[in-house]
């Protein structure tokens, strides 16, 4: 989605090096995906409408 | 004691079997990408596994940057070491932060190869629904090696 959108800015998190961010976020399975810094979490590997849904509860359809 | 353009590693990061792979699976890049690692310097595995890449097309190239240019990359400090990647049209969107271990190394390859052949692998639904988007969205999916 980051290659296509220049709204889109996507980053894969090492939880075990960055701790903070790992506790921050209470990541506790991975994956675990956090948008706009923790206003909404999506839990596990999901298809890509269901990314698109959660993204659509934070910035709207 | 394996020379790497003036460098010599007493250990390889990548088993010889895995670079095969990787270098076959590399064989499909299209236009050049630039691999940049931001992060405090000295040494690192996380260097030494990108100048390993480096070796493995030449369509690929490495650069590492230090702190004080995390800034220039929009990067803060807290998140580094990232692994970015620079394809024709500029910086890309997608990066890493830490090391790309296990499962994450695969995604790595596959970004670089969709980068340089400019493929984006999503649904026209998804596409429309990423045109109409006006505001910013930060994806941050946290893994760990496997």
């Amino acid at each position: 989605m980051a290659m296509y959108s220049p709204h889109v800015i996507a980053e894969m998190v090492d939880a075990n090096e960055f701790w903070d961010l790992t506790r921050k976020h209470n990541v506790r399975g991975v994956p675990k995906t956090v948008i706009n810094e923790g206003r909404h979490y999506v839990e596990g590997a999901v298809p890509e409408d269901h990314l698109v849904k959660a993204i659509q509860v934070v910035v709207g359809s | 004691m394996a020379a790497t353009k003036g460098r010599c590693s007493l250990l390889a990061i990548l088993p010889t079997n895995v670079k095969q792979q990787v270098e076959e699976m590399l064989a499909q890049i299209g236009d050049p990408i630039k691999m940049i690692l931001v992060d405090e310097g000295g040494s690192s595995e996380l260097d030494q596994l990108l100048t390993e890449l480096d070796e493995l097309s030449p369509k690929l190239s490495y650069q590492r940057a230090g702190v004080a240019d995390a800034d220039r990359y929009g990067l803060v400090e807290e998140s580094l070491p990232s692994i970015l990647l620079e394809g024709p049209e500029g910086l890309s969107r997608a990066r890493f932060t830490g090391a790309p271990a296990g499962h994450e190394f695969g995604v790595l390859i596959q970004d670089i190869i969709d980068l340089s052949q400019g493929e984006i692998q999503l649904s026209d639904a998804t596409k429309r629904y990423l045109e109409s988007l006006t505001e910013d969205v930060h994806l941050q999916v946290f893994t760990t090696p496997t």
